[in-house]
């Protein structure tokens, strides 16, 4: 028994790392992606141009890829150009309040896009719209003055809940930002207006960017939206061109074929804008010097303070409150329709949702499948960045590429690749069960798993490692005892920001869900397309204080673990 | 006790070649310190010795035993060697006890055995009271001496030093290489140090290693007589602030060439330079200053005088020269030496270094 | 007209006074320099006189104007101060080249092109950055950079120049080299500087003057040499160099080493009481040849023993015990010391005599003179 531990103590590290990393990766990243570019490229074993030609070339595709690509370039430009005010409003003016003002300007990254859109159609569809029949009363009007059903109305929404990506992005940068270069233009004899034109606003570009960027990456990648607020009138975009194709076809083969051809066009633009990003990242990489912490130059606002701040008010009033009320109230309509009157309400459907086989199945399906996927994901993705930061092989940018790969691909192109592995070609035959989600969901969530892991083991310096060999530790000894202690609370934060975002997504369970494998996300979605609006609203409303209160839990219980982690940083930095 | 060979090593890395068929036999018990800039290589050896890098040819042996060659090497673990990182490595999961006692609990001491032993450790490191302490709650300096009686608590024969002091303030690091060589005295342990700071490796060691930026070792002795019998320029140079000017020789006086007079300098050169080129050195302390001049002097206008604390910098102006010098601050208050720009005084210089045209030290 | 004067300044954060009724007065063409531990406060009055934070009481004057009065509620912001500053950071703009960088403050004063042009030229001619001039700051090293930021100060001949710490960031060598560049640059243009610093022997190789400071409150102004030579209190003599301070018992003018009956001085002043602190540096503790000691008399010099010798190239450190008391000895390494465990018999060559009680941080400094010796028998 002990020749056998000491044989196995003897067994590589590096090695039974390095071979479960590539299996991983191969099975899980580069095998769909493959089939995918050889399902649109080839038809019966050959080469086949012609065939991308003809499908690109019918209008309802070409459509498709137009829409695709007015409303990420409409999205993006609205997004940032807000986004940008308010990070600089909340940054580097003395708006009142501000604290209050950065988190709530945050939220909407907790609201999935699609119940915004469906609360949007509530209020403002062109015929039923409950705030267009409001505005029309009022006003006396023909017909209604909105029509968020519209490519404009899918813009405007999508910038709603983008928006805080680059939100994130600018006011960090912001924040970070060291104050003596606004101060040293200061003393020069600059006068605010023209601090922030000459050496503000240049300085924190690379940053506006990076936020616009990513925008225009999710815009394109985005099912929800357009989805419910495009559709019915015929506005199709590229994940839901794929997805009509699909169903209308009862998932022939044909149809997947069409799919993949578009899906390659959403990954090469996805690759483009992601190269972009990394080319004028590393061009804008301004050193900042970390400095005494000082106060950052401040705007005065004098006058303009009250205006501006209720402006922010309006707007987090319509982002967040108008349709999370909106959808709390239409769950608790008797009938779709009604107006909102006592006598019309009733808690009855909120308390029927966990009643409902489908829908009860739907929380069940989300919570289980979210909080395993996170699970694998996690612990794999942890191990190939184990490969990745500390190891030293030949065609270790083969590992590198293909952790990174699945973060430039739309869910609606993982569900396609995964849909072409599992569905027999190999012998196993996932199709219309949990598992294929469940697959779906690791490849989806890799690369966020790997960037995460990446970031906690390159704070663990060499030497940490390198001191346990020095006192007579192995390379097992020294990962079980040194090295995972450090990484846990990284790996902890890793596994909830997967859950979260996995226990809402719609994207790429839409594609593969069966008769009993749906999600929350298409639970909703399948009950608004059936016409049963109010059931969808109150799904929702349970969705979202599932969310919320997921949030919050977590982001307390993470904020206790980051206190920790500071403390392992403040040892760092004193020792650097 | 153990000594330390390094024989015929060569590491590369890709196509740079950092060492070259390197030798190097570190005697036991002493406190043997490889001075040299960054990048020449210096960290690569007590890499290879404590086994995180090996060689691509040659042979590393610890006492008799060979512990690795190009095909086969021992691993870290096995090799009982202390290790002293330069950012410390004390793993800050773990209390100051836990790091210390972590060697320990790897070799399966008994439980009441590790205790006494960390105790001891932390004894020697006037660190005995902090072991609830994590390391966050520690200063730089502290944490050092946690590395260090990590390092300690196994007793190993060779303890390995990689530029420990660089990142602690000027004071502290004054203190703790007194504090490493009383720990090397009770210990009789056989130290290898690694830095950049000549000063801190003067004050430290048993004997200096001078090596150059491309892994060449120029000169092996001890402190005192490398700095005062520098083998050559680099090493003469390397060792602290100095004054070198290029001259000739020509009937046993050296002169200088200032644009186009040849002056003559009082210093009489070593026989070997009779006729040929070469370089003059000397140290800014090395320069005697007096108001009235003799023979031995030759005259010079002071250019600036800084007086910085309990030294007074002086550069001076020979025929176009610049000249500095130095002097305790005392001294010149007393000699009435604080001068101002412009005063004219004479200068000799004691016990001047010669260097042939190659560099290498003449007598 | 002083260049600048400052006017009983006074600056709170929240409970802690950072500043302390400080006043002072800068002439024109002078290198002044704060000096002080961080956190005593220098910081934060250059960033007064810049005009980053306000005085809560007193008034700052430039050349007999008001730029800040807490009594009359008056403050000039920053940009129209005049002045040039240095961060210790660098601060130079990573999107500009270095060209761009010096001509910006002319470009917002809207100097005329020719005028730009020239001040440019002459500012990067005398830091050496010529060959520089169409380059981005980020190719740059830590001390070009920095020279960058000297110029950009000097292009607009300013009325007072502020440097805050502007060599910290440098390595030791360059350090050494950089100082005494600003103060060529200093000496050629005449600039009034205001220097902050925590190291005192760049203090001492700049300044024509300088203001220690502890707490906020500030222990001495002088010449660099007369602070060294006179430090007010103990603060101050450790602060600029290296220290020894000896316990003594004084009885009829004899200095008695605490616990021993050996005596270090025999004129020690009575004004102090029974007990003092006798200060030295470390070189100026000589040991007495053995030629010249005189067992008899038994008055010279003090017994010791050589606990630790340290050879330092030019210099020997050592350290040898006077009964409890540990001394620090340095001495050229061309003179004769004694090696380790030895005893000898040392000499205080000059020593200066401070009272027992460490002085509070606020009490006047006049009240604290030191009494001076020049030997100690």
């Amino acid at each position: 028994m002990k020749d056998l531990s000491k044989s196995l103590k003897k067994i590589d590290v590096s090695t039974v790392i390095l071979i479960f990393s590539i299996l991983i990766l191969v099975v899980i990243v580069a095998v769909p992606v493959l089939l995918i570019f050889l399902t649109a490229f080839f038809e019966n074993g050959k080469f086949n141009i012609a065939g991308v030609v003809k499908v690109l070339s019918d209008p309802n595709t070409y459509n498709a890829l137009l829409n695709s690509f007015i409303i990420a370039a409409g999205t993006t430009l609205l997004s940032t150009a807000v986004g940008t005010f308010f990070a600089w409003l909340v940054a580097r003016t003395d708006l009142p309040f501000k604290n209050t003002m950065k988190a709530l300007f945050l939220v909407p990254f907790m609201l999935p896009s699609f119940i915004g859109a469906l609360a949007w159609k509530v209020l403002l569809s062109p015929r039923s719209g409950y705030l267009n029949k409001f505005i029309i009363s009022i006003f006396n009007l023909e017909k209604a003055p909105i029509d968020i059903m519209s490519m404009g109305g899918i813009i405007v929404i999508e910038s709603m809940y983008l928006l805080p990506f680059v939100f994130l992005q600018v006011e960090g940068a912001l924040e970070r930002m060291d104050p003596t270069l606004e101060e040293s233009a200061r003393i020069s004899g600059a006068s605010l207006f023209t601090i922030t034109r000459k050496i503000t606003l240049p300085l924190v570009m690379p940053s506006i960017l990076a936020g616009a960027l990513l925008v225009a990456l999710y815009s394109l990648s985005h099912f929800g939206v357009p989805s419910i607020l495009g559709t019915e009138k015929g506005i199709f975009t590229i994940p839901t061109k794929i997805y009509e194709r699909i169903y209308a076809s009862g998932g022939s083969f044909s149809a997947i074929r069409v799919g993949t051809i578009l899906a390659t066009i959403l990954v090469i633009s996805a690759a483009l804008i992601l190269k972009l990003q990394d080319v004028l990242l590393k061009k804008g990489q301004y050193q900042v010097i970390a400095g005494k912490s000082m106060r950052p130059v401040v705007l005065k606002l004098r006058g303009l303070k009250y205006p501006l701040l209720i402006i922010s008010f309006i707007y987090i009033f319509i982002t967040i409150i108008l349709p999370t009320v909106t959808i709390f109230l239409v769950g608790g309509l008797k009938t779709y329709g009604l107006p909102f009157q006592l006598k019309y309400m009733t808690f009855d459907n909120y308390l029927k949702i966990f009643q409902w086989k489908m829908t009860k199945d739907a929380i069940w399906n989300s919570l289980y499948l979210s909080l395993s996927a996170a699970l694998v994901t996690m612990l794999a993705g942890t191990m190939i960045s184990y490969a990745i930061v500390k190891m030293n092989f030949k065609g270790k940018f083969i590992l590198q590429f293909l952790g990174v790969l699945p973060y430039s691909l739309p869910g609606t192109v993982i569900a396609l690749g995964v849909i072409l592995t599992w569905s027999g070609r190999f012998g196993i035959n996932l199709y219309n069960t949990a598992a294929i989600i469940f697959v779906a969901y690791i490849a989806r969530y890799m690369a966020f798993a790997i960037k995460s892991s990446s970031a906690s083991l390159s704070q663990v310096s060499d030497s940490l490692e390198e001191a346990a060999r020095a006192c007579g530790a192995t390379h097992w000894q020294t990962l079980k005892d040194i090295v995972l202690p450090l990484i846990r609370p990284g790996m902890i934060s890793a596994f909830f920001l997967i859950f979260l975002p996995a226990l809402r997504e719609l994207t790429t369970s839409v594609l593969l869900y069966g008769p009993t494998t749906r999600t929350i996300g298409v639970a909703i979605y399948t009950l608004n397309e059936d016409g049963e609006t109010v059931k969808a609203a109150a799904l929702a409303g349970i969705a979202l204080i599932i969310i919320f209160v997921g949030e919050t839990l977590i982001r307390k219980f993470l904020a206790k673990l980051e206190q920790r982690a500071v403390r392992v940083k403040e040892i760092e930095n004193v020792a650097a | 006790m153990a000594d330390l060979k390094l024989q015929q090593i060569k590491k590369a890395f890709g196509d740079h070649i950092v060492l070259d068929r390197f030798d190097l036999h570190i005697r036991s018990g002493e406190c043997f310190t490889i001075i040299g800039p960054s990048g020449c290589g210096k960290t690569i050896i007590l890499r290879l010795i404590a086994g995180f890098e090996t060689p691509d040819a040659g042979e590393v042996f610890i006492g008799d035993t060979k512990v690795a060659d190009a095909h086969h090497a021992l691993a870290p673990e096995e090799r009982k060697i202390g290790v002293v990182f330069q950012d410390y490595a004390v793993w800050p999961h773990k209390t100051v006890y836990g790091n210390v006692a972590y060697p320990l609990e790897i070799a399966g001491l008994t439980k009441s055995d590790i205790a006494k032993q960390v105790h001891n450790a932390l004894a020697l490191v006037n660190l005995d009271g902090y072991e609830m302490r994590f390391p966050y709650q520690l200063s730089g300096g502290q944490q050092q001496r946690v590395a260090l009686a990590r390092a300690l608590v196994m007793r190993p024969e060779i303890l390995l030093l990689d530029e420990p002091l660089t990142n602690l303030d000027a004071n502290l690091r004054e203190e703790m290489r007194f504090e490493i060589k009383e720990i090397q005295k009770a210990t009789g342990a056989t130290i290898l140090y690694v830095t950049h700071d000549q000063e801190v490796a003067m004050a430290l060691s048993d004997r200096l290693a001078i090596m150059d930026e491309a892994g060449r070792i120029h000169q092996i002795d001890t402190p005192e007589i490398i700095y005062t019998h520098p083998i050559d320029i680099f090493v003469f140079k390397f060792l602290g602030i100095s004054n070198i000017i290029s001259i000739k020789v020509s009937e046993h006086f050296a002169s200088v060439k200032i644009k186009d007079k040849t002056v003559e300098l009082p210093f009489v050169a070593p026989s070997s330079m009779e006729g040929k080129e070469g370089t003059l050195g000397f140290r800014p302390m090395d320069v005697q200053i007096e108001r009235k001049g003799n023979s031995a002097d030759f005259p010079a206008i002071a250019t600036r005088v800084t007086i910085l604390g309990p030294i007074v910098d002086y550069l001076f102006d020979f025929q176009g020269i610049p000249i500095r010098a130095q002097a305790l601050t005392d001294d010149a208050l007393a000699a009435d030496l604080i001068l101002e720009p412009g005063e004219k005084v004479f200068l000799s210089v004691h016990e001047p270094k010669w260097f042939n045209s190659e560099g290498v030290t003449q007598q | 007209m002083s260049q600048l004067e400052l006017r009983e300044v006074t600056k709170r954060f929240g409970e802690v006074i950072a500043v302390n009724r400080l006043s002072l007065q800068v002439e024109k063409g002078e290198c002044f320099t704060f000096l002080g531990p961080s956190g005593c406060g220098k910081t934060t009055t250059l960033r007064m006189i810049a005009g980053f934070e306000d005085l809560d009481e007193g008034e700052l004057l430039v050349e007999d104007s008001l730029y800040s009065s807490s009594y009359r509620k008056f403050y000039v912001p920053p940009e129209k101060r005049e002045f040039g500053m240095v961060f210790q950071a660098f601060a130079v703009w990573p999107h500009l080249t270095v060209k761009e960088n010096v001509a910006f403050p002319l470009r917002i004063k809207r100097r005329p092109s020719n005028e730009i042009e020239n001040r440019v030229k002459m500012a990067l001619t005398s830091t050496n950055l010529m060959k520089f001039k169409d380059s981005y700051p980020g190719r740059l090293s830590g001390g070009e950079q920095q020279r960058i930021a000297l110029a950009r100060a000097i292009a607009i001949n300013p009325k007072v120049m502020l440097l805050d710490e502007p060599l910290s960031n440098l390595d030791a060598k360059l350090r050494e080299e950089m100082r005494f560049e600003i103060k060529a640059l200093q000496n050629r243009f005449g600039f009034t500087v205001i220097y902050v610093t925590h190291d005192q022997a760049e203090a001492m190789a700049l300044s024509d003057r300088m203001l220690v400071m502890n707490y906020g409150v500030v222990q001495q102004v002088g010449k660099p040499l007369d602070i060294y030579n006179k430090p007010a209190n103990r603060f101050v003599f450790s602060f600029i160099g290296l220290s020894n301070f000896i316990p003594v018992m004084i009885k009829e003018g004899d200095a008695f080493i605490e616990r021993t009956s050996q005596i270090a001085s025999h004129n020690a002043p009575r004004e102090l009481g029974p007990r003092a602190i006798m200060a030295c540096r470390p070189s100026d503790i000589t040991f007495v040849p053995i030629s010249e000691i005189d067992d008899e008399k038994g008055s010279l010099g003090v017994q010791a023993l050589v606990i630790r010798r340290t050879y330092l190239g030019d210099i020997v450190d050592l350290k040898v015990k006077v009964g409890s008391v540990d001394l620090r000895i340095q001495k050229n390494a061309r003179s004769p010391c004694p090696r380790e465990g030895e005893s000898c018999r040392i000499r205080f060559n000059k020593v200066i005599w401070y009272p027992e009680e460490y002085p509070k941080e606020s009490q006047d400094i006049m009240e604290n003179q030191p009494k001076t010796n020049s030997s100690a028998s």
